[in-house]
């Protein structure tokens, strides 16, 4: 249980508050490549700050507030240009640095163009990698971007998906800090979905965590666990699987993984990304991919219907029955109210790395993965065999995150089909 | 004209308040019981509170709050077990009164299970009646759930529900408000039938009211008027139709219930019960069977238009009057006239009744022995027409959306000779 102060401290994260300032440090996924390729401008709101990613005619990105300091209009509707973007109401054209290049009418009447010197927009860095736009809106100089294993390896294919889920993005984070929730919400509550649905026959007993455990390591917090059945020898326990601090979680398995990050768009808004790669051994043909080539989908977000029915269609997969558990523990969940058991240690001990982050922000410090020197690859564990049972989202059931929406696996089975 | 201070006082409903306090001392319906066939649980939001209501595999009904004190997650997703409900997130299960009666990881960790024993939800009480399941919030121990005669009475019975977009005491208001009648569901009934091309259904001629009163009853208020053309000796006067406190309107065969979800919104019940003398055949009737309907809430389309279309009928105009007063009507605003007299009667016995319970008395229709069934009188002639709701129009409330009359007029259910 927190204190009110406490809780606030741990969710904010707009301009001046503390865990606003902390994820200030950290570049944050904000569109994919492919999803630039057909459009001039996406709307990017992050940490509260409403933004407006662009793609000049010269290839420049740059992510640049999205009112125009001249008379407020959106610079949604900017014109890309050479150099940078115009605004359509009067012309304005600002560069990814944020500097004014263009005022045409002020400098038709001072040909001097002395008052565009005078105009700035906010501006922030823009780095591409693995076919991911990362934007970062902290302090200059920023840290290198992290090349994080799934991003840079090779022998892949990618696919990437996303949501905009309506809660605050910590409620996410401790998800993934809690192992005894995936035999329950994905695998009791998975079975009464199934009878709702008519597939009784796709319904499979439920597996007992009889141990978990939780390990701080140089990137994040390794959760580990121990089915019935099992023993400390099982990868389950041996290797576990992430939580990169400060908001990744590696999941799927070797020949499947997966990053889930969760970028906080404001306090009671979180974008989801799905980052997944299949590997030759997956079963998918590993063919060139461009990083405009890579696809993307948008999972769909499950909410009451009109008559308060739950959507069972589409809680029949790991990240729906997530949503809804992250959704209604409330916007920002009021954690003066919880009731932490013996399941909720590796949330405790995530929020103890928060805090610690927090203080080394506080004190001039740089917090856990802010990287000043440049790496090649960062590598992350994660388990070959999951859960008991060979980790295989191809071949295996596809109730795991996202897979049932991928557009991979719908051109692997029209491949295998024809 | 009310302060602002006695308006929140009789408008509010959260738990703590003056109001919400009355309220909580009275069942209040909450679902039919057919609404809970081929669903597990219902989300129910009542008083300012959050509540999951569900059928364990016992059959045992359940109202906890909607929050699971572990983690916060719904309990709306939640599954049903022999004897509770459980947590779809860590599989906690949690009983009708509130116990935590499973936790499985914590058992694995500590098998003496000691940890559960801290743990409670909010539960409430719920019973059924006449195919109602009605839930109290209030202080324990309960009173009793009063048998009033339509939902004990033998009869074919049908449940309309809606969700009204406003406060509760400005649609009680309206149940004061006999005059309204003439003009909202006579003479703007008459317009909105011209915006629909339906000029032949005026059926009504414009009757003025000549004279209104109200007599305060053992359950409530009546309200009497005398009609244009008609005398004393009329049912409108002799026996007229009550409001039963505190948030009931008896129209005919038909409760009108106005249950407060939370200050702002309103869940209307219409319970209807079609007796012998309503001149329809009357057949078991399982309480699953009992058809339940959605009314439709009449708002301005995209355009900015009325819906015409579903204001032809006595319900759809009431509920366009109340919105259009605000979520809660300003009452340091308004300006009562003659007509308002039964208002400000319903207002007192609001007032009367707070008091009686701050001074820790029971307030009007508190039961603590069981009355039995309790009778209700309303006119058997109406304006001069003899009421006929099978035979007669369907503008009255929600008789347009009634199930059981499409049964009639199918054939499906027989007409038989009205007493």
């Amino acid at each position: 249980m927190l204190s009110q102060e406490q809780n606030e401290r741990l969710t904010r994260v707009g301009p001046g508050t503390p865990m606003g300032a902390l994820l200030r440090r950290y570049w944050h996924p904000i569109a994919t490549v492919g999803q630039m390729k057909d459009r001039d401008t996406m709307p990017v709101k992050l940490l509260g700050e409403n933004l407006v990613l662009y793609k000049d005619l010269s290839g420049t990105y740059g992510l640049i507030d999205q009112r125009c300091p001249h008379r407020s209009m959106s610079m949604v509707y900017g014109i890309p240009e050479k150099c940078g973007l115009r605004c359509p109401y009067h012309g304005w054209i600002f560069d990814e640095k944020g500097a004014c290049i263009a005022q045409p009418y002020d400098e038709t009447e001072d040909t001097s163009g002395a008052f565009k010197a005078k105009v700035t927009i906010p501006a922030y860095e823009v780095a591409a990698l693995g076919g991911m736009i990362f934007g970062y809106l902290g302090p200059k100089p920023a840290p290198v971007l992290p090349p994080w294993d799934l991003f840079v390896m090779d022998g892949a294919v990618r696919e990437i998906g996303f949501a905009v889920v309506p809660c605050n993005w910590l409620q996410i984070m401790e998800n993934s800090l809690d192992p005894v929730h995936v035999e329950w919400l994905h695998q009791y509550m998975r079975n009464h979905v199934f009878g709702k649905l008519g597939k009784a026959d796709k319904q499979r007993p439920p597996k007992k965590h009889a141990k978990i455990g939780f390990d701080a390591f140089e990137y994040g917090i390794i959760k580990r666990r121990i089915l019935e059945g099992q023993t400390e020898e099982g990868e389950d326990w041996a290797v576990g699987h992430p939580v990169v601090f400060p908001h990744y979680l590696k999941s799927g398995s070797t020949t499947t993984p997966a990053f889930q990050i969760r970028v906080p768009m404001d306090d009671g808004t979180t974008a989801y990304w799905w980052y997944r790669c299949y590997t030759a051994e997956s079963g998918v043909q590993v063919k060139p991919q461009p990083p405009e080539d890579i696809p993307w989908f948008v999972a769909p977000v499950p909410l009451l219907d009109q008559n308060g029915l739950p959507q069972w269609d589409i809680l029949d997969n790991n990240s729906g029955q997530d949503i809804v558990a992250w959704i209604t523990q409330g916007f920002i969940t009021d954690r003066t109210k919880e009731t932490l058991g013996r399941s909720d240690k590796g949330i405790l001990l995530y929020r103890r790395q928060l805090e610690e982050a927090l203080r080394a922000v506080e004190a001039g410090r740089d917090p856990m993965n802010v990287f000043r020197a440049k790496v090649d690859r960062l590598d992350l564990p994660v388990e070959a065999n999951k859960l008991g049972a060979i980790g295989n989202a191809v071949l295996g059931d596809r109730s795991g995150n996202t897979v049932k929406y991928s557009p991979i696996l719908k051109e692997y089975d029209k491949a295998v089909a024809g | 004209m009310l302060s602002q201070e006695q308006n929140e006082r009789l408008t509010r409903v959260g738990r703590g308040t003056p109001m919400g306090e009355l309220l909580r001392m009275y069942w209040q319906p909450i679902a039919a019981v057919s609404q809970l066939n081929g669903r597990d649980t219902l989300p129910v939001k009542l008083l300012g509170e959050n509540l999951v209501l569900y059928k364990d595999l016992s059959g045992t009904y359940g109202l906890i709050d909607q929050r699971c004190p572990h983690r916060s997650m719904s309990m709306v997703y939640g599954i049903p077990e022999k004897c509770g409900l459980r947590c779809p997130y860590h599989g906690w299960i949690f009983d009708e009164k509130g116990a935590c009666t499973e936790q499985p990881y914590e058992e694995t960790e500590d098998p003496t299970g000691a940890f559960k024993a801290k743990v409670t939800t909010p539960a409430y009480p719920v019973q059924v009646m006449g195919g109602m399941i009605f839930a109290y919030l209030g202080k324990l121990p309960a009173p009793v759930l009063p048998k009033w005669d339509l939902y004990v009475d033998e009869a074919m019975r049908e449940v309309t529900y809606a969700v009204v977009p406003c406060n509760w005491l400005q649609i009680m208001e309206n149940s004061l408000d006999p005059v309204h009648v003439e003009w909202l569901h006579r003479y703007w009934r008459n317009y909105t039938l011209g915006k629909l091309g339906r000029e032949n259904e005026r059926v009504f001629p414009h009757q003025e009211h000549e004279k209104i009163a109200f007599t305060e009853f053992p359950h409530g208020i009546v309200k009497r008027r005398v009609i244009k053309g008609l005398t004393e000796d009329d049912d409108d006067w002799q026996i007229g139709h009550p409001i039963l406190f505190p948030n009931y309107l008896r129209t005919g065969k038909t409760f009108q219930i106005r249950v407060p979800i939370d200050d702002n919104n309103t869940a209307y019940w219409w319970y209807r019960a079609f007796t012998a003398d309503t001149g329809i055949e009357i057949k078991p009737q399982a309480d699953e069977d009992i058809p339940f309907q959605s009314a439709p809430v009449p708002l301005l389309d995209p355009n900015g238009m009325p819906q015409w279309d579903i204001i032809d009928n006595n319900s759809g105009q009431d509920i366009v009057a109340w919105i259009t007063q605000g979520h809660v009507t300003d009452r340091t605003v308004e300006n009562l006239g003659r007509s308002d007299k039964g208002i400000t009667m319903y207002r007192r016995l609001l007032e009367i009744s707070i008091q009686q319970m701050e001074q820790g008395a029971d307030p009007m229709n508190v039961f603590r022995t069981d009355p039995g069934r309790i009778e209700i009188k309303t006119e058997r002639v109406f304006w001069g027409r003899k009421v006929d709701i099978v035979g007669g129009d369907r503008t009255g409330h929600t008789l347009k959306y009634s199930q059981i009359l499409k049964d009639v007029d199918s054939g499906k259910i027989a007409r038989t000779a009205a007493e």
